[in-house]
């Protein structure tokens, strides 16, 4: 039964995926472009004066990637599901259906980690070619909150998708930018607060399963 | 049980969205920009000058009350409007009975500011290393950076490889000046636009202080001899014409030396009641005197001392803030406390937590009542519903909304 429903969500989720894989390739890529061009234009002295001594941000161009990527996947697994009320056959399914709520969407974020922890694979790797350790562990700080962000906009998105109650809907949407407006508003986060904000975020898969209960009790 | 652990969650995610948000938008909406004083002292008078809140006329007053226009203050702060007087042929010849000569005025004017902020901050382990001595007339950045690890590690941008050979002959003059790797502070000025270079200022894991440069291409290492239990947390590092000091230390204890060009003796500043975490130091000197300020949020405190660091004079105000304004009378009854990631007074993103005065207790009192004709009205008995009412009666109107637009678990259809 597992495995047919993850395949059933991969199937969906396919095509979106992978247009969201293609596209972080391309922003990494245009990120390494750009500091080629910079360690020629700027020269190599100067590229490194900007960046370790001024702070210049040479990798903004991936700061929306993950909460774009977040959105797109919760909205292609969710809202099929919820527009025909299919997701009403699935929860009738012989599965306990917070446990298959549950599975759905743990398959979202397991494919969202990969995604992001290759980006942050690549980031390492292009940053490497130009600085020392230093200047990685820098950038992936500032990374960091910015893909968490990526995992808590898809349980969120989830689980406004799937509320069939449209005020409930409206309810959720401001406190959900919020959340999500925190992560971009931190910076030199401190080990504790980035810790509660990933905690709170994994967190937050549950809700899905409060927009589900609405949802199969038709609650409308 | 799985729905309503998540209920609370969302409950709870409210809470914390709420408790940023809206009093940032209150704050935003009804904060009152309240501008710290400025404190001079007058060479000629030998009193305070004291310019208020309002910013937008030059206006000046003296412990006495006694009030200036701008003209009147720029003749009695010479040194510091030396040239504007210059401009309007008004500077005297001599004050004190020194005569005034510009250069000398110059060089000894210093402004300077340490923002509790910059203290608790730590940049990108890796530093320039000038050379001191190049000949030519404006410093130039090197082609590398340097780090210290288990040695002294110099890093080429251009290869970003390790240059050993540097890195032997600098870590081998720490090294031999008994330095022990790695190090726990590197303060410097890493700027090419500087008149000169003095390098860095670095605290060894031993608290040992040392100075260390490049001079023709070669290490400059001296060990400075402070005493071990400094407690060293922050150095500000500048080179000035005059100079007389390389820098500032600040330690643990909240005190404050100047680290003098006299074989880096260490000059106490009488700077009672600062603290790092809270103030920040405002340092003006002329050729007379040195005038220190610490500015708090809503008070100042400034210290005048000769140039041998005699307390001269002091001056103390205070000045209602915004908590006691009638917004923050407002704030403290409406919010039980607010929550910020940033601080004016730190550069890290954390919890601020502010705690209100008690009173918003009955604010949050009060609701928690209406949370329970709330819940009465959905049909939630307390034993169901105690929860609402205790997230209430905490969070107080946080709790309330969260409450208020998420609805309960229906029993019946549990």
């Amino acid at each position: 039964m597992y495995k047919a429903l993850i395949f059933k969500e991969w199937l969906k989720i396919r095509w979106a995926y992978a247009a969201m894989t293609l596209l972080s390739l391309l922003a990494v890529t245009y990120v390494a472009l750009n500091m080629a061009y910079y360690n020629e234009f700027m020269t190599a002295k100067g590229f490194w004066g900007n960046v370790i001594l001024l702070g210049f941000p040479f990798y903004t161009e991936l700061e929306y990637i993950p909460v774009l990527a977040g959105i797109i996947i919760a909205i292609v697994q969710f809202a099929p599901e919820t527009n025909d009320s299919r997701l009403k056959l699935t929860l009738h399914l012989p599965v306990e259906e917070n446990k298959l709520l549950l599975q759905m969407i743990s398959f979202g974020f397991v494919l969202l980690l990969v995604l992001f922890i290759l980006l942050t694979f690549l980031l390492w790797i292009i940053i490497g070619i130009y600085f020392p350790s230093e200047v990685i562990l820098y950038v992936l700080k500032i990374w960091l909150p910015w893909s968490i962000a990526g995992l808590a906009v898809y349980f969120l998105t989830s689980a406004i998708i799937v509320e069939p109650i449209w005020i409930s809907r409206l309810i959720m949407i401001p406190f959900a930018l919020g959340f999500i407006d925190v992560f971009f508003d931190i910076f030199n986060h401190t080990a504790q607060l980035i810790l509660f904000l990933t905690i709170l975020s994994l967190f937050s898969s549950t809700l899905v399963l409060f927009s589900g209960y609405h949802f199969k009790r038709g609650i409308k | 049980m799985l729905i309503k652990s998540s209920r609370v969650l969302y409950l709870l995610l409210i809470v914390f969205v709420a408790s940023i948000f809206i009093p940032k938008y209150y704050w935003m909406k009804f904060e009152k920009n309240i501008r710290s004083q400025l404190v001079f002292f007058s060479p000629l008078k030998k009193d305070f000058l004291i310019r208020g809140d309002n910013t937008s006329t030059f206006s000046y007053f003296d412990k006495a009350g006694h009030l200036y226009d701008r003209a009147a203050f720029e003749t009695l702060m010479p040194l510091l409007n030396y040239r504007q007087l210059t401009l309007e042929g008004k500077l005297p010849d001599s004050l004190n009975s020194t005569p005034l000569i510009i250069e000398k005025i110059r060089i000894n004017n210093i402004t300077l500011k340490i923002y509790p902020s910059e203290i608790d901050y730590k940049p990108i382990q890796l530093y320039p290393m000038f050379e001191s001595k190049s000949g030519r007339v404006q410093l130039e950045m090197p082609n590398d950076y340097f780090r210290i690890t288990q040695r002294l590690e110099f890093i080429d941008c251009a290869t970003n490889a390790i240059d050993e050979k540097k890195t032997m002959l600098f870590t081998n003059a720490l090294s031999s000046n008994n330095f022990s790797f790695p190090a726990k502070i590197i303060a410097g000025n890493p700027t090419s636009k500087k008149a000169f270079d003095q390098g860095y200022f670095i605290v060894d894991t031993k608290n040992n202080l040392f100075h260390v440069k490049m001079v023709k291409g070669k290490p400059f290492c001296v060990n400075a001899k402070v005493p071990e239990d400094l407690d060293i947390i922050y150095m500000k590092i500048m080179e000035m014409p005059l100079k007389e000091f390389y820098g500032l230390i600040i330690n643990k204890r909240s005190e404050v030396f100047l680290i003098s060009y006299d074989h880096y003796k260490l000059i106490k500043l009488p700077l009672e009641g600062y603290d790092h975490k809270k103030h920040i130091i405002s340092f003006m000197g002329d050729l007379f005197y040195r005038t220190f300020s610490l500015i708090g949020t809503n008070s100042i405190h400034t210290i005048v001392t000769d140039r041998n660091y005699i307390v001269v004079d002091q001056y103390r105000a205070k000045w209602k803030g915004n908590d006691e304004l009638n917004a923050g009378m407002v704030s403290s009854y409406i919010f039980p406390f607010t929550l910020k990631l940033g601080d004016d007074y730190s550069s890290l993103s954390n919890f601020y937590f502010k705690i209100s005065s008690p009173h918003a207790f009955i604010g949050s009192f009060i609701l928690s009542i209406i949370t329970f004709f709330i819940l009465r009205n959905r049909n939630i008995s307390l034993k169901k519903g105690w929860f609402d009412i205790v997230l209430v009666l905490i969070t107080g109107i946080f709790g309330f909304i969260a409450v208020s637009l998420v609805k309960n678990v229906d029993k019946n259809l549990e």
